[in-house]
């Protein structure tokens, strides 16, 4: 057996927004349970000139549903960064997964060979093969989005562990 | 496709980025008059592992991860580091590690079967894919990000993109 480009994208990104959805529930929980406002957590940073929660799911969710878009050579998602709520943000994990969801794996096949072109700024594209998109670009991002999302919870003291960032059960 | 793909390029990536983020918070310090230990010692929250301890992690589990991969002794090191010069030694270290693997060792590792406890608090066993995917890459960036992170929260100015490193 060897390994298809599927199985080092797609599959990662489904585990760990799984994962991310989970988080979110416990952080909802524990604001209900501390009686915190929900926004308290939304919008909470680590430092002033980083994103705030919300926009660190959103990102999470966009560079992960663009990645397989890209990969796939299918139409890019375009989501407006509209949620405000934990009800929200958990509605556009469960939208992005969808679209992940629905592409199929052949639909990957040739991918880490093909050129990609993606924005790296104002203005600013690059152009990588597949597996160096892959690895130097959405799968760090996308963690590094879903980790500064739990740390950011974490320093607001919500109880969570890493096993939930791995979704492990 | 080779896991050496997916892993090789991608812990030497992040790892030479991180050992220039260290080397941005320890001029940080020197230039405000800050305490080493104060960004070295530094969590997120009081239950959280300190930034020292974040590096220590995200060495291991790239070196390892290789060493799992292509059915090598796992390298144990102990974690005695207390300075910045001694995190961006281990780092070199560890990147000189992972670069010294070939490819061909890689060869059948996604079916390879690794057993490790993935912090359920029993090891269990998971294909070499698995393992790469689910617990490898997701716990070396869990651990480079939150060192990025608690320097971030401390104020020493770093972007994006020097997470990322060059492409």
């Amino acid at each position: 057996m060897s390994i298809s480009f599927y199985d080092g994208s797609a599959p990662v990104f489904i585990r760990t927004l799984n994962a991310l959805s989970a988080i979110l529930t416990k952080a909802e929980a524990h604001a209900a349970a501390n009686k915190i406002a929900p926004g308290d957590l939304l919008e909470a940073r680590l430092h002033p000139t980083m994103y705030p929660l919300t926009k660190q799911v959103q990102l999470a969710c966009d560079f992960s549903g663009k990645a397989c878009a890209r990969f796939t050579q299918t139409e890019l998602p375009v989501m407006a960064d509209t949620e405000t709520t934990f009800a929200e943000l958990q509605a556009r994990i469960k939208k992005v997964l969808a679209n992940i969801e629905a592409l199929p794996p052949a639909k990957y096949e040739g991918a880490e060979k093909r050129e990609i072109t993606f924005p790296v700024g104002p203005g600013q594209t690059m152009t990588l093969t597949g597996q160096q998109f892959l690895n130097h670009s959405a799968i760090p991002q996308f963690f590094f989005h879903c980790t500064t999302a739990y740390d950011i919870l974490r320093h607001k003291g919500v109880e969570l562990g890493k096993r939930d960032f791995l979704g492990v059960a | 496709m080779s896991l050496f793909d997916s892993s090789v390029p991608a812990f030497i990536q992040t790892l030479t980025s991180l050992s220039a983020v260290l080397d941005k918070a320890e001029a940080h310090a020197k230039a405000r008059g800050i305490q080493p230990d104060a960004l070295l010692g530094a969590r997120l929250f009081p239950d959280m592992f300190p930034l020292t301890l974040q590096i220590q992690h995200a060495c291991d589990l790239a070196g390892r991860a290789c060493a799992r991969l292509a059915q090598v002794e796992i390298p144990i090191t102990a974690d005695t580091e207390t300075t910045f010069a001694e995190l961006n030694q281990r780092i070199g270290k560890t990147i000189a590690y992972v670069r010294a693997f070939e490819r061909s060792q890689f060869d059948g590792a996604e079916t390879r079967n690794i057993t490790v406890d993935v912090g359920s608090g029993r090891p269990v066993p998971l294909s070499g894919q698995r393992y790469l995917s689910n617990f490898a890459l997701p716990s070396f960036y869990f651990h480079a990000t939150t060192a990025y992170d608690i320097l971030r929260h401390n104020g020493v100015e770093l972007g994006k993109r020097d997470f990322l490193g060059a492409v």
